[in-house]
């Protein structure tokens, strides 16, 4: 309320401020090499960011520009942003003349991010755990280099998760309700039609949303923003996929007023980089836009982007060492074809339908409407009463035998894991067809689905109230119907599966007490049946002061999340808690940010942000065990966000260089891990590996602080350079309470059946699965015959595993059968037995390079990279497994210096190549 | 301007000083952390009248049986339920005899720590009476005569009431004793003629912070 009142007092004072003033600016932009006119052109008065774009003939007319010596920057994707120096006269037009623009040829590069990008390491439908997705259209030489050369490093930037982040395309939010996290395979493969971006880093203000507190990225599809143009292109890359083929065509606007855009593409490997992951992604782009007059525009945007990918396995040191980091053991050999266990197949087109209404010549309303449904698949091998099918089971290792003291076992099991080091699909085949039950299948294969349908609303307000002052508004709606189940993929030559958990007895062994003991074929619904349904509807005001030497702004936003499970099968062990729904949940948030910059001069400038909200839990997290019950995680609140940042900024025309120091705290935070429980609780060692447990962590503190640093410095016309460096310290900041989720103990009244384990001691353990150092220093080239080479080499450090959480609570010390500590158990040899794994640091070498020529009005050129030239290897991230949650367990499989349990791990690409091919006529 | 440059590079260093702490110590999950802590796993232990009496390096015990003839039976270790205890019961002893068998633990240094904690736990059978007290001195010499020349201080603690429950003593608070020769002593009083009940004693233990 009193930030309320604070902002409208500065907005009469600015109101009484407000000048009268009459001088205008005009001229026109064109292409350096065609003369062809550009449209679309941003023309930005540097002073106070008003800013016009270019109609269709390359012309542009600014009008209220204040008097005396002024800059002009002028920016189009795909081309090198120009400044240009002007001496404004008081209530006189000045004719610039024409404005050269010139093609930015290294922009060829955002074309490669798109293979580091998709290639997420998680099990679970969320997209990737870099933040370089959000950054690809940045031109800020710190977030040039987060983008393109620590990406493939799974940077984050600020150590923030991106569902810290809001993506958005056209203003409506991408990221998903389920789990925060953006998409990205959503539009994968359409990096020509996704190109008009802004990003926004940190709080500091976006005019779309009022955002989170790692930045906002907004994709704008609308037709007519199009350069009028064909584009052609093939690559070639030994990434997450082999070849990819893209066309694309814009109109341009039409002297009807009508515009579009096309795009297409396919992606696809018979293996990518990992073994055994097969690849096949088909993209399309339509967009259409009719602009019936000054005032009203409509346009139609339609993307669909299929993806279907086979995944690669995280490995312990044990099976590396054997099998090499290549090593992927969810494929198996089928009729000669490599065969993936473990494929992620997303299918979720977007229909949005947008508005633009120029209400006046300073106000603006832009309306979208947008459906998107689709489906998700993460398949499975699924198998009762047989063994486990994957390979590097740990009774399969000779870890297994070298624990037990049989070394004769240990080095037959290696022989043994060395000539069946995969899956055995015709073995699960002969399995079925030998079943003790004729027909019943033993082996079959799953997915785990998804099926989403989501409509959204919004509708953004931009106006500027005066030449100072510039409001934006926006409020959305969204509401989602999730529907999650078990779908039967695969009989492998079976007849049927049977829906039950055999691990338990009589009703507690069926999935649905409704339809009990079912044989359920190839694309039935079985094991759980849900679904999860939202709807979250938010606002916020903005508003952004520009004077001569401070600007600031002032932003509030509001939400209200409303999540309910409905459970479509009566779960045995839970017959009164799993059927129907669950009760809605809602959460109320409001959030608030502030910031300023002060011009020191025109080149030198400070900038402070700072930003405090409250965020809803996400969906995932705010059902306990969402797939059998539809019980609440306890103690479930919202998160307390904080975040500051302040900046030193130069830019002169030669060097320019941003610092900035932040910090940013994060409370209350809830994390849910469901994993298959390898011996948590009541069943250690019961042999049961296939309980699907849920941990719950609430009330999580963490704290990120750091500094990061560009530089980029032009010394001489051709030659550039590059400087960026990020320093951060990103750790749990208390000891979080852990409870686990415990099926077995669940009966008719004690349906939340919930195991205390007390706090789990993370108090300073850092933030897993990213580097806390980076550094990286460039050189680029740029020939003035359009050719450029560009070399950069990188340091990256301070990566941690992620920690289990459980091994950190005091069931790890304490016996709980005597409350005494276990034998072993002092200061020192806890500490040595959770010490957090640091991973090595290392350097990449990353090269790239291009050129172009021109022949009539067509451009042929192509854009080459090498990443990781010398063919590094690196760990990404891995994690400890919760199987050994004792200390004496613990120590007993570490003894021999090869647990059965260690950790497993990711790594990064070795030495890969991208080569793109591409003709624009 | 030249100023200003230089006053942000400063606070460039600050800030990067001020992150680039050491690195930080974590957390780890609690555990007792003992000065003393005896539950009589090792001790061989007899049953029925095969009697093995405690034998702990450093311990004392010793029967100062006043009786003439006196009383030669020990605290002896026994188990139950794979759990090692010390017993001691007159029931067994020679008629006209009675006992006063003392259990001593070894000097234990409690200048090491701060905040200490005694704990145990005992149980009773066969009750006629509660036969066992508990004393802290700090200057015994550990010899068996020394014994009667000692400083013992008596230790309140809970007795069981009713048999065969484990009863713990509670926390007897040593915090004042900053001493290296503290010994605890377990003294059982009784006779054939008299009390008999059977006294176990386990999981002796000295906490500290």
């Amino acid at each position: 309320m009193k930030k309320l009142a604070l902002s409208l007092l500065f907005l009469f004072q600015a109101v009484i401020m407000m000048a009268q003033n009459q001088s205008t600016v005009k001229g026109k932009v064109v292409d350096s090499k065609s003369q062809n006119p550009l449209g679309s052109v941003k023309v930005m008065v540097q002073s106070n960011e008003q800013f016009v774009t270019t109609n269709n003939l390359g012309e542009f007319v600014i009008s209220g520009i204040a008097k005396g010596e002024q800059k002009l920057i002028v920016s189009l994707n795909g081309y090198t942003t120009q400044n240009f120096s002007i001496e404004v006269v008081e209530n006189q037009t000045l004719d610039v003349g024409l404005m050269l623009l010139e093609e930015d040829i290294t922009s060829e590069q955002q074309l490669s991010l798109v293979t580091i990008t998709e290639n997420d390491l998680g099990d679970d439908n969320s997209g990737s755990e870099s933040t370089a997705g959000l950054l690809q259209s940045s031109r800020d030489a710190y977030q040039q280099a987060a983008a393109f050369n620590w990406g493939q490093a799974r940077f984050r930037m600020r150590g923030l998760d991106n569902e810290y982040g809001t993506t958005m395309i056209n203003g409506i939010v991408m990221n998903k309700i389920y789990d925060g996290r953006p998409q990205w395979s959503n539009w994968g493969g359409l990096n020509d039609a996704t190109r008009n971006q802004e990003f926004t880093l940190g709080s500091s203000p976006s005019d779309y949303t009022f955002g989170g507190i790692l930045g906002t990225q907004e994709i704008n599809t609308r037709a007519s923003l199009y350069r009028k143009g064909t584009r052609l292109s093939y690559s070639g890359t030994n990434t997450n996929y082999s070849w990819r083929a893209m066309a694309t065509h814009n109109s341009g606007l039409m002297e009807n007023g009508w515009a579009y855009s096309i795009s297409a593409s396919r992606r696809w490997a018979k293996e990518g980089y990992f073994e055994g992951t097969d690849y096949a992604a088909n993209s399309m782009f339509a967009s259409v836009e009719k602009r019936f007059n000054d005032k009203h525009s409509l346009n139609f945007t339609s993307i669909y982007a299929q993806n279907s990918r086979g995944k690669s396995s995280p490995n312990t040191k044990e099976v590396n060492d054997l099998m090499g980091i290549k090593y992927n053991s969810y494929w198996g050999w089928q009729d000669g074809k490599k065969r993936n266990s473990r494929d992620k197949d997303i299918e979720e087109p977007i229909l949005m339908l947008s508005h633009y209404w120029k209400m006046s010549d300073r106000t603006t309303l832009n309306t979208n409407v947008s459906y998107q449904t689709g489906t998700i698949g993460n398949t499975r091998i699924d198998y009762q009463g047989a063994n486990n099918p994957d390979p590097t089971y740990y009774k399969n290792l000779p870890s297994y035998y070298y624990n037990l003291g049989d070394t004769a076992g240990a080095a037959a099991a290696q022989t043994y894991f060395l000539n069946n080091s995969q899956i055995d699909w015709n073995a699960m085949y002969i399995a079925n067809q030998n079943s003790a039950t004729p027909g019943k299948s033993v082996y079959a294969l799953y997915e785990d689905r998804t099926d989403d349908k989501q409509i959204t609303a919004n509708s953004i307000l931009f106006s500027d109230l005066s030449d100072n002052i510039k409001l934006n508004a926006g409020a959305s709606f969204r509401k989602l119907k999730s529907h999650n189940h078990q779908n039967l993929l695969d009989l492998l030559g079976g007849q049927y599966f049977l829906d039950i958990d055999p691990f338990y007895q009589g009703d507690a062994t069926q999935s649905d007490l409704n339809n009990p003991n079912r044989a359920v074929v190839e694309g039935d619904t079985y094991g759980y049946n849900y679904n999860l349904n939202a709807i979250v509807a938010d606002a916020f005001t903005q508003f952004k002061f520009s004077y001569k030497s401070v600007d600031f702004y002032l932003a509030q936003s509001f939400s209200r999340s409303q999540y309910e499970r409905e459970g479509l099968y009566r779960n045995g062990i839970y017959a009164n808690n799993s059927f129907g729904k669950s009760g809605k949940q809602i959460f109320e948030n409001f959030g608030f940010k502030g910031g300023f910059t002060y011009k020191i001069t025109g080149q030198h400038l400070l900038d402070f942000n700072g930003a405090y909200m409250t965020k809803a839990p996400n969906m995932r997290n705010t059902f306990a065990n969402a797939r059998i019950n539809n019980n609440i995680t306890p103690d479930l609140t919202s998160e307390q966000i904080a975040s500051v940042d302040a900046s030193y900024i130069i830019r002169t025309p030669k060097f320019k260089s941003r610092i900035t120091g932040f910090a940013s705290k994060v409370q209350n935070a809830t994390e849910i891990s469901f994993f298959y429980a390898e011996g948590v609780g009541e069943d250690i060692d019961s042999g049961n590996e296939d309980a699907f447990i849920s941990e719950l962590l609430t009330g999580i503190n963490k704290k990120n602080v750091g500094v990061e640093l560009g530089l980029e410095y032009q010394i001489t016309s051709t030659i550039k350079a590059t400087v960026a460096a990020s320093y951060g310290h990103y750790l749990y900041d208390n000891n979080p309470n852990l409870k686990v989720n415990d099926d077995a103990q669940a009966t008719l009244t004690n349906t939340q059946p919930v195991v205390d384990f007390g706090k789990a001691y993370m108090k300073n353990y850092r933030l897993p699965g990213m580097p806390q150092t980076a550094a990286s220093f460039g050189l680029e080239y740029r020939d003035p015959h359009f050719w450029w080479v560009g070399a950069n080499i990188n340091y990256l450090a301070d990566s941690y595993l992620d920690v289990s959480n459980i091994l950190r609570t005091d069931n790890f010390t304490i016996d709980g059968a005597t409350g005494d500590n276990f034998a072993g158990v002092n200061e020192e040899s806890v500490r040595k037995a959770l010490k957090q794994e640091k991973f090595a640091d290392f350097n990449l070498l990353n090269l790239t390079g291009g050129k172009s020529w021109r022949v009539d009005n067509t451009t042929i050129g192509f854009f080459a990279s090498v990443n990781n030239v010398l063919d590094t290897t690196y760990k990404t991230g891995g994690f400890e497994q919760s199987r050994k949650a004792t200390f004496p367990d613990q120590q007993a499989d570490y003894a021999n210096g090869t647990p059965s349990f260690g950790s497993k791990y990711f790594y990064g690409y070795g030495r890969t190549y991208f080569v793109n091919l591409y003709v624009n006529f | 301007m030249k100023n200003i440059f230089l006053k942000i590079t400063f606070v460039a260093i600050a800030l990067v000083s001020f992150t680039s702490c050491d690195e930080d110590q974590t957390d780890i999950p609690p555990f007792f952390n003992y000065t003393f802590n005896e539950n009589f796993s090792s001790s061989p232990t007899g049953s029925g009248s095969v009697e093995v009496p405690i034998a702990l390096t450093g311990w004392v015990n010793h029967n100062a049986s006043t009786s003439i003839p006196a009383s030669s039976r020990l605290w002896h270790a026994r188990t139950f339920s794979s759990d090692n205890y010390a017993e001691f019961s007159s029931f067994y002893s020679t008629a006209g005899t009675n006992d006063v068998a003392w259990l001593i633990t070894p000097a234990i240094d409690l200048t090491s720590g701060s905040g200490e904690i005694l704990s145990f736990t005992t149980k009773t059978r066969f009750s006629n009476g509660y036969p066992m007290t508990a004393f802290i001195s700090t200057d015994y010499d550990g010899t068996t005569a020394g014994i009667a020349t000692a400083t013992w201080i008596p230790l309140t603690f809970t007795i069981p009431t009713a048999d065969d429950v484990i009863t713990s003593s509670g926390n007897i608070d040593l915090s004042g004793y900053d001493t290296t020769n503290a010994r605890i002593a377990f003294k059982y009083t009784g006779s054939k003629a008299g009390v008999t009940t059977t006294c176990q004693l386990d999981n002796i233990k000295i906490t500290k912070n």
